[in-house]
């Protein structure tokens, strides 16, 4: 994948976590790099634009999903519902998917509707051209990032 | 003075995330009324007095563009200030939404001092005339 997008991903994830949901997270770390974890969530979202489609998938654990949720709408962890984590992770993936259009060289962009499931299954993510980021937060694996060019 | 808001977004999370960042940010709020799409925007309006809008572009039913081309059309409401908050990163869409009339937008992540800093443009306001940051409920 360009290296242009690997970039404008990680800028992306960060500066939306960062500002939005009070969360910090690192890309590289200890723990398996790989998406075969058992997570508790998917949000996802799908770009079109003029030289084709991309989209976007966040696999996350239930621990950290809780805290950025938490973080987002300001109340504590414990009070966040499932309701409130959906919502939450589809504006997750909404704004990643358009912070990431605005930072890269593609014309005529549109962004779907974002979607959201629970322990989501492996398939959908592995092809040749998929571009994964390990998301680590105080050291500890707490989800992954796909981008897929479809 | 402060102003009546009405907040239109599909996602209730996002309501009320902009409803606790308009009073994080020193912004005069009065009171905040809430709508999921355009039709329900168009409904509030109708039972509630209305200084300004903040808009979501993308929802179902009726989106943020079509909201803003019935207020432009209705003589009650061709003036009322629509300010978008959106993901949008189509550059042609952003400003055909202005050349239609909206007062201005703001891109997804914000921060409270961009809203303040626009709200209180678009409202005529001189910066000494908004509160400071956390007077109004500002737990956020």
């Amino acid at each position: 994948m360009n290296p242009q997008w690997r970039q404008a991903m990680k800028t992306a994830i960060s500066e939306v976590l960062e500002t939005m949901f009070f969360a910090m997270v690192d890309f590289e770390g200890e723990g398996a790099p790989d998406g075969g974890c058992p997570w508790y969530c998917e949000a996802s979202i799908e770009a079109a634009f003029d030289a084709g489609k991309v989209a976007f998938f966040f696999r996350l654990s239930e621990d950290f999903a809780r805290m950025a949720t938490a973080g987002f709408l300001g109340s504590r962890e414990e009070q966040v519902n499932a309701e409130e984590i959906e919502d939450a992770m589809k504006e997750l993936a909404n704004m990643v998917g358009g912070n990431f259009l605005s930072r890269v060289e593609e014309k005529n962009v549109r962004l779907g509707i974002p979607t959201f499931r629970m322990a989501p299954a492996h398939e959908g993510v592995t092809g040749a051209d998929a571009e994964m980021l390990n998301l680590y937060c105080l050291g500890d694996r707490v989800g992954a990032a796909f981008l897929e060019r479809r | 003075m402060s102003y009546n808001i009405l907040i239109v977004d599909d996602s209730k999370s996002m309501r009320k995330v902009i409803r606790k960042t308009l009073a994080a940010s020193g912004f005069r709020v009065g009171e905040c009324i809430e709508a999921g799409n355009g039709r329900e925007a168009l409904d509030a309006l109708a039972n509630n007095w209305i200084d300004l809008i903040l808009s979501d572009i993308h929802m179902p039913e009726m989106d943020g563009m079509e909201l803003l081309r019935r207020l432009r059309e209705d003589a009650t409401w061709k003036d009322l200030p629509v300010v978008y908050i959106t993901t949008e990163s189509n550059e042609d869409r952003l400003q055909e939404l202005v050349r239609l009339g909206a007062r201005g937008y703001i891109r997804k992540p914000f921060k409270p001092e961009e809203i303040r800093a626009l709200l209180s443009d678009v409202m005529g306001e001189t910066d000494e005339s908004a509160m400071a940051p956390g007077d109004e409920d500002g737990d956020f």
